[in-house]
Formats: structure tokens, sequence, C-alpha cells
């Protein structure tokens, strides 16, 4: 028998005997508590009818004074002409929030200082240095702020850290949001308004997932409690207003994930993708740029094969896209800025990694990307303006530099500015 | 009353028959969650958090004969969720002198338990829960994939990763037995 054989058929016993440990003495708090503590309602699960005076019910109404609104709403709109004529004139342009802009800076960490690099010369700019610890998130939609996480001293405990943003192109120091903290698995999205910024952090407390909606300066802060979200998947604005924010929910079932969608307003959360125990929502989601379709993968949890997915953002018209003949999945999608390609990975059954393949939503022939993602993955974002791929990926636990992946020819070519961690593309008014 | 029945009654809210089930399970969830998480308050507060969550939702437990697997994939998924936002911890790992065995003496290396306990603290959480899943808790390959939520070959390398990090640890040992710590372990 060798060391090899041997050391699995003992692995069973010494583990036990590392594990040996007195009965856990807690039992009997943990008892005591779900004693106290309701199980899940019937009707959180699906095949549940709601009662029929529920659902036939009138909800009562008051009569609105239709005359007078229609007075007010044409004033409204006046009002809001001038006011956009006004700030046209005064204010710099800038790329509307969604759909393809053109290419800006690229936001680099290097040793705990912001770096902006401009891709077409491969020089880059010290934006933020010194003796802090920060890391580019990226930049508003509107191309104008950077945001950033300045990580807290390493504590023994886990390091948080505050997001704070800087005004490009300006010496007026960074603003902070002090309120919340992020971690290092937090996810973070700006909104569409270029004001305010979603971001999920962990109550410790709990413990649980928490997402907040704040301003980027701080003035205004809102905290969702009860959103049972997960810790990947991360949390995304929707077009065109970014008054939801797509999220990956644990299911009622609590094995599996569902995708939902939060009215930032009222705190109320719709389901888009549900899944039963068969299946599972598998890596990210990616919501297309015009905000009516969603992206996302969906694992046969028997088989274990994964097929991409597009879906009408109302829950409807779902349809597999990709589906290359012998792949044993196609996950991970990024919608490109034109809202008509989607970059996703694909794997093939015995191979233990992934390629990345950009396939035509309409059914077009594919393009393959010259170069493999391991398990550890990789960061991806669309340039701008839908030329190619910023990527930076993961192989054996170590960043590798960044590279420019072409969207034509998949042809890849390494950045030309010194290694970073990347933090996000500029959009910029073409 | 067998598993299956008490699993019926706990699922339409008697608490006894759950406290029954709970007692029955904790020792081997407690020990699966020190394994992975190297710390017993963690793995303390994962198997109550676990514990509770069954509770609240085990009328979604549609195949009853399932239950032992669904709650080690509570446990194990809960002990991620909390290595997962400890990962930026750094912690000193501190081992009493090894009186190792003589080089070449491979079994009796393999059958001490310090120095495989070391050898599993050279793993992320996501190694030891493969690890823990497959030899600890018997779950079979496609088992640890749907618990993770990662593919089978994913498993498969990861597990060999594991295995082999933990031979060349126990290697490490049994050639140099006088080693006393092992200076700024990182979580993940």
């Amino acid at each position: 028998m060798t060391f090899e054989q041997r050391f699995e058929r003992d692995l069973p016993l010494i583990l036990d005997d590392i594990a040996m440990g007195p009965y856990p003495d807690y039992v009997n708090d943990v008892l005591s508590t779900t004693a106290h503590g309701r199980q899940r309602p019937g009707w959180t699960f699906p095949g549940r009818w709601l009662p029929m005076e529920l659902t036939t019910a009138r909800v009562p109404t008051a009569r609105w004074p239709m005359r007078q609104l229609g007075v007010l709403a044409l004033l409204a709109i006046l009002v809001a002409a001038m006011l956009a004529a006004y700030i046209g004139t005064h204010q710099q342009r800038v790329p509307p929030p969604f759909g393809p802009a053109a290419n800006g800076l690229i936001a680099a960490t290097r040793d705990g200082d912001l770096y902006a690099v401009d891709p077409r010369t491969g020089r880059d700019t010290l934006v933020l240095g010194g003796p802090t610890k920060d890391e580019w998130v990226g930049f508003t939609p509107d191309g104008t702020l950077g945001v950033f996480v300045r990580w807290g001293p390493d504590s023994g405990a886990t390091t948080t850290g505050k997001l704070g943003t800087l005004l490009l192109g300006s010496s007026s120091p960074p603003v902070f949001i002090d309120k919340d903290v992020i971690h290092g698995d937090s996810a973070v999205d700006m909104a569409p308004n270029g004001r305010d910024v979603a971001f999920t952090t962990y109550d410790e407390g709990t413990p649980r997932q928490l997402i907040i909606v704040a301003a980027l300066d701080g003035s205004t802060y809102h905290r969702f409690d009860d959103v049972p979200i997960t810790d990947y998947g991360g949390v995304t604005y929707l077009a065109p207003n970014g008054d939801e924010l797509l999220y990956i929910a644990r299911s009622a079932n609590n094995e599996t994930h569902d995708i939902r969608a939060l009215d930032v307003t009222t705190g109320r959360t719709r389901s888009i993708v549900e899944t039963t125990t068969a299946t599972d929502i598998f890596g990210g989601i990616s919501a297309s740029p015009d905000g009516k379709r969603l992206a996302y993968a969906l694992q046969d949890r028997e088989t274990l094969g994964v097929e991409l997915h597009v879906i009408g953002i109302d829950g409807r018209d779902d349809k597999v896209v990709g589906h290359a003949q012998g792949a044993s999945f196609e996950a991970w999608p990024l919608w490109d800025p034109q809202g008509k390609r989607l970059l996703i990975e694909r794997g093939q059954p015995g191979e233990d990694f992934a390629r990345p393949v950009i396939v035509d939503a309409a059914g077009g022939p594919d393009v393959l990307v010259q170069t493999a993602i391991t398990s550890d993955g990789a960061w991806k974002q669309w340039a701008p303006d839908g030329s190619s791929i910023l990527a930076q990926r993961t192989v054996n636990g170590k960043e590798l530099g960044e590279e420019l992946w072409d969207a034509t020819t998949g042809a890849v070519t390494p950045a030309s500015w010194p290694a970073s961690t990347v933090g996000g593309w500029q959009r910029v008014a073409p | 009353m067998d598993q299956r029945g008490l699993v019926e009654r706990a699922r339409e809210g008697d608490h006894d028959a759950f406290t029954e089930l709970a007692r029955g399970a904790v020792t081997r969830l407690d020990r699966a969650a020190r394994l992975i998480l190297r710390d017993p308050e963690l793995a303390r507060d994962a198997v109550q958090e676990a514990l509770i969550r069954a509770w609240r939702d085990l009328r979604g437990l549609r195949d009853l004969d399932r239950f032992d697997a669904w709650l080690h994939r509570l446990t194990v998924n809960v002990c991620l969720d909390i290595a997962r936002h400890r990962r930026r911890r750094v912690i000193e790992v501190e081992l009493d002198p090894i009186d190792g065995p003589s080089v070449g003496d491979i079994s009796g290396a393999i059958a001490n338990r310090e120095i495989v306990d070391a050898a599993m603290q050279r793993l992320d959480e996501q190694g030891r829960a493969i690890v823990v899943l497959h030899y600890y808790l018997g779950m079979p390959l496609p088992e640890v994939a749907a618990t993770l939520s990662i593919p089978v070959g994913t498993v498969k390398s990861r597990l060999h990763r594991a295995l082999g990090t933990m031979r060349i640890a126990i290697t490490d040992a049994t050639d140099e037995p006088q080693r006393e710590s092992i200076a700024g372990g990182q979580l993940a």
C-alpha cells in the first residue's frame, strides 16, 4: 500500500481523533431559542394559494383631483425643462449612466496607493498616495467621481474599511461615508444618478449580510436589514433609473438561491427567478444596459451541468443562450455596453479551467478569447465603448497583470502599465 | 421512533422531536465545524446558527431521509459564511513542541494527530471543508460539489491540492521535528 493510500485510509480516523471534544454544552441554549422561534410559515413555500378574500378584495382608493394634478404636472415639466437647459449650459458633458460611452481612465491600485492609467499611452498618474491603505472600487457611471475603500488597520479581527470618493481632476480632499463599514467581500455598485452607492456589509452581531444605500457625500443613508442576500453575486443597479437593486437571495428552501429585485425607495422585493431544490443559481448575474433583460446561469443539481439563461426583467420569457455542444458549464455572464453580446466563462468536461467566450445574444457566432480562467477566477469589465474587455486573472491565488481582450478577434494583450489591482474603467462622454 | 418519524414530527412543529434530532447530531456537527474553522468559539456559533436555521426551515425539507445530509450542508455553509467574513484575520498558530517520529516512519507520522492537525491548518477553509465533508462526514464528491455549489471537477482538483498540501506538511514535520511554531498563519 502506498503512502497516499495509507494517508487517505487513515484520514477519517485521524480527523475523528482531532475533532474529539466534550459533548457540546450549548445545545440547551439552541433548543431554548428554537422553542421560542417560529418555523417558517407555510405560505412562503410555492404551491400555496393565497386566501380568496385577499386576492379578490378591492383595494380602497381615494378619488384623485385629476384636473389639478394635470396642471401641476404641466408646471413641473416646464420647470424641469428650464432647469435642464440651465444645467446643460453650465455643466461638463457626461455620458448617460447605461449603454456605450467613450473609454476614459483605468483605476489601478498599487501598494495601497491609487493610480489613474491612460490605456492609450500606458502612463499612470498617482491620484492618492500616502501611508493609508487605499483600494479603488471604480468610477461613478458619469465618470466624474472615483470611489475607493480606505482599509483600517489590521486589528487581528475582521479588517474593515470605509468608502471614500474623489472628485477627479480636482485637489479637493476625499469625502467618506463614515456610517458603515466595508468588508473584504463587500459588493459595491454606484447608482446611475452618480450620487448614491449601494453596498453590502456584514452585521457582526446578527450575524448576517445587509444592503446599504447611501449618498456618496454621506448625507443620506438607508439600511436594508431584512434582505436574505448571499455574500456572492453582489448588488446591481437596474437601468434606466436605478430604482431597483438586483441581488442573489437565499431561497425559502434554504438550499438554493433566487434572483430578486429590491425597490430602494420602498424596500419591497420581488422575485425574478425562483429555484426549486432541483436547480440553483450559479455564479454572478448581469442586467442588460437597457434594464430589460437579465443574464444568469442555472445549475442542474442532479447532473451539475450549468446553462446560461436570459430572462425578461419581469421574470418572463426565460431562454437558454450560448449552449455550446459538449460544454459542461456556461456561467458568469457580463453584458456588453450595447446589450448585444455576453462575455461568459465556458467549461468543458474533464478540464479544470474555463475559457472566456463572447456569445452573441441573437445567436451569431462566438468569439473565443485566447486564454484560460482557473477556479481562482478573473475580474472582468467591458470597455465603455465595447471594443475590448479589461481583465485580471488570478492563478494559484496570485493576481496576474491586467490584460485587454479584443472583443472582435479574441486576442489577448498584456497591459502596458505596471501590474496593479484593477478597479474599473471610467466612462466619459463620446 | 426512527429518524424519519422524528423529522416528520419536527417538521410539523413538534419541538420535542427536534430536540431529539438536535441532541443526536450536535456532537458530529460541532466536530465538523471545529475542523473547518479551527476555532471552538466560531464552531459553536456556526452550529448554533445552523440548528436555528434547521428548525426555522425544516418545513422546506422535501426528502425526509436526507435530514442528516441537509443538516451537514447547512452547518458547512454557515462555517464558510463565518470564515469568509473573517478571512482577513491573521492568526498566530502556536504549536506545542512535537516529538516527531524518525524520518522514514511515515505511517507513524500519519498516525500522529498533531502532525495531521498542523497539516490541516495549512489549508484554507474551502480546502478544509472539502476534506471534512468527504473524509469526516463521508459525503460522495458529487454531494460535496452540490453542498459547496461548485462543479465536481473543481471539488476533485481542490481535494487533490488539499491532500497534496497536507502530505507536504506531514513530510516537512517529519523532516523537521524541532519546529515549534508556524507564524502568521492566514485564514484563507
